[in-house]
């Protein structure tokens, strides 16, 4: 590998020639006539080429993205409003819909071949959106996901979780 | 029609614009997936990264003191966000597992029709780098910042930005001259 401080025989640093080639500063007059550093700045021509051609292309965004992303803020602002109230003799344990929300959509991300696309906790039922990944056995996987969340809610809340309704709504 | 500036957005969406938070995200998310997509080298985790990032930013809205431009702030939240997410799935394959770029790319090919063989090649490639070369490569050379941007979005200064880069960049040529 290159080393990045490295010098060619003739003095002249390597990242000098490179950032000549990626930034197009100008060469000094010896880089412009010494054998050594034309050499060099061809092969990191020719290296480089690949480079601004690839960043030349365009990334198309996947067309849901955005109102993928949409739809998980609104899901974040209305889980943030509501609350879950746990009473105990000693008191009232209240819990913050984002939490449940977070801890359900966590476990969930958990079971193989799943991602959580959007989760909401309204009035007693969470609702989990889900993406599968191509060639997951659809039921299974819910079976999974649902014992993982139930597992993971039960465990913090120390009691039986809310209704959890899953619905699979893309494939990747 | 009057377009507004990230500065206007980002104060309306603050005194919470719903619509101008979408209209950032509209305008914002193309780059925030590029930046994405390179540094992770997968599309469904690119967006993955970008529902994070969002929600990070919508989370942290009222954090924003505007002493740096909106699109260095998002930049910034999405390159932390790549990168906790490539921290999160380590490890996975080793990257002798990985095999040839070549090889790597002939078969992502099939995966990503919208990319050229180069193009496929270069992004594995990337992520035969160290996470900090990517993130400053990718911030550069696929995001356009400019040195100043860099040393902001990555907390550098733009000295160390600048050697950073450098170091990187050789880095990624040495990765692809083993392939020529």
């Amino acid at each position: 590998m290159t080393d990045p401080g490295r010098s060619l025989p003739c003095g002249t640093p390597v990242s000098a020639l490179m950032e000549s080639v990626a930034d197009g500063t100008p060469l000094s007059v010896h880089s412009e006539q010494c054998p050594y550093c034309q050499s060099t700045m061809e092969s990191l021509t020719r290296s480089w080429a690949s480079i601004r051609s690839a960043a030349a292309e365009p990334t198309p965004v996947p067309p849901q993205l955005v109102p993928r992303v949409l739809s998980r803020i609104n899901a974040e602002r209305r889980a943030g409003s509501g609350r879950m109230e746990l009473v105990g003799e000693r008191g009232t344990l209240r819990i913050g819909a984002r939490v449940v929300v977070g801890v359900a959509r966590a476990a969930a991300a958990t079971v193989p071949g799943v991602q959580v696309r959007t989760g909401t906790f309204e009035g007693t039922r969470l609702t989990l959106d889900l993406a599968l990944h191509h060639g997951s056995a659809l039921a299974d996987t819910e079976l999974r996901t649902r014992r993982k969340v139930d597992e993971d809610l039960r465990q913090m809340l120390g009691t039986p979780p809310p209704i959890v309704d899953i619905r699979i709504v893309d494939v990747w | 029609m009057e377009i507004s500036t990230d500065a206007t957005l980002i104060d309306a969406a603050i005194g919470g614009d719903e619509r101008a938070f979408a209209a950032l995200v509209q305008r914002h998310t193309p780059k925030i997936y590029r930046v994405a997509l390179h540094l992770l080298g997968s599309r469904s985790d690119a967006e993955d990264c970008v529902q994070e990032c969002w929600l990070t930013v919508w989370r942290q809205l009222h954090r924003y003191r505007g002493d740096a431009a909106v699109g260095t702030w998002l930049y910034r939240i999405a390159a932390n966000t790549a990168l906790m997410q490539i921290r999160r799935r380590r490890p996975t394959v080793a990257l002798d597992e990985l095999g040839d770029i070549g090889e790597i790319a002939d078969r992502s090919a099939h995966a990503d029709p919208d990319r050229s063989m180069t193009g496929i090649m270069v992004r594995q490639a990337l992520q035969r780098l160290s996470d900090e070369h990517r993130a400053v490569l990718v911030l550069r050379e696929f995001a356009g910042l400019s040195y100043d941007e860099l040393g902001a979005t990555l907390g550098l200064s733009v000295p160390a930005a600048r050697s950073r880069l450098h170091r990187a960049r050789l880095a990624l040529t040495d990765v692809l001259q083993e392939r020529q």
